[in-house]
């Protein structure tokens, strides 16, 4: 019981053996407060680099945009300048002269040569 | 270390005036945490002031799940176990053990006899939940109840971890003596 409570003061003596500067803890506080400021500072300057970051990877995206969306009329425009002609080719097509002028006969004629068919115009 | 802050007015505060509160109460408490683990005042000046900033810049975001100071606490030990590796990123744990020693009897802030530093070096062979539980017991001046609620674990584990190194303890001091 005597070795017990020998250790037990022994232990008990441990923080004492540790000693702090006289004042530390008031000057610590206003040394933390000065700190911390600094920090704030560092904070913001980091802050505008992550802002400059994010800002970066918004200008990106909107530039692939902008690429894709340019890219994408452009094939449309094509896509209805080729689908214009083509139709513009058949309503020129219609509205020859040339093909008016056939009659009805002349073209059955010439659909039954093609696939080699007896006809009888009455 | 009955010391503690009315949450509800904590929380209608703004975060400087949070910070500032946290200082003012707990400056001490936090110290004694970090300064049986660092050993020497120089380094628990350190580890305490990086302890406050890693303190300023996450309290934003603390969510009150936890009691402040458990927070605080892990944050504490968590700097001061990353300090002691930056530090001493070569040493093997028993030549980290040496160095510490070293330290504490170079240091100005420590006037431990040779008995005392013979404790030291029987608390440092520990292991680490019971060096923990002898700290917050000696240094923190903790009940087992604030133990229990800091390290989330029952009372009972606490005693038991206390007595097997109380035990420990005087085996190597018996060893060392001899």
């Amino acid at each position: 019981m005597k070795k017990q409570t020998n250790i037990e003061e022994q232990f008990n003596r441990l923080q004492s053996t540790y000693q702090v500067p006289e004042n530390y803890f008031e000057s610590f506080e206003a040394k933390m407060l000065t700190k911390t400021s600094e920090t704030s500072k560092k904070t913001k300057v980091f802050s505008i680099k992550k802002n400059i970051a994010k800002m970066m990877i918004a200008a990106s995206v909107m530039l692939m945009m902008s690429v894709g969306y340019y890219q994408y009329k452009t094939i449309d425009a094509q896509q209805s300048s080729v689908l214009d002609t083509i139709n513009k080719q058949e309503q020129n097509i219609v509205q020859d002269d040339y093909l008016s002028n056939i009659t009805d006969e002349e073209i059955i004629e010439y659909l039954a040569d093609e696939n080699d068919l007896e006809y009888d115009i009455e | 270390m009955d010391k503690s802050i009315d949450i509800n007015t904590f929380k209608q505060l703004s975060s400087d005036a949070q910070f500032n509160l946290i200082v003012k109460t707990y400056s001490q408490d936090l110290y004694w945490v970090i300064r049986p683990i660092v050993k020497t005042h120089e380094n628990a000046d350190d580890v305490l002031q990086n302890t406050f900033i890693k303190i300023y810049k996450a309290l934003p975001n603390f969510r009150f799940e936890s009691k402040l100071f458990s927070w605080m606490y892990r944050i504490a030990v968590n700097e001061s176990l990353t300090f002691l590796q930056k530090h001493n990123r070569k040493y093997t744990a028993q030549e980290l053990n040496a160095e510490l020693i070293e330290g504490m009897q170079a240091d100005i802030y420590y006037n431990g006899d040779d008995i005392m530093l013979l404790l030291e070096r029987a608390i440092l062979n520990l292991p680490a939940k019971q060096q923990e539980v002898f700290r917050l017991k000696y240094f923190s001046k903790m009940k087992y109840a604030e133990m229990a609620e800091i390290l989330d674990t029952s009372v009972g584990s606490l005693k038991a971890s206390y007595h097997l190194a109380v035990k420990k303890i005087k085996t190597e001091l018996n060893l060392l003596e001899k």
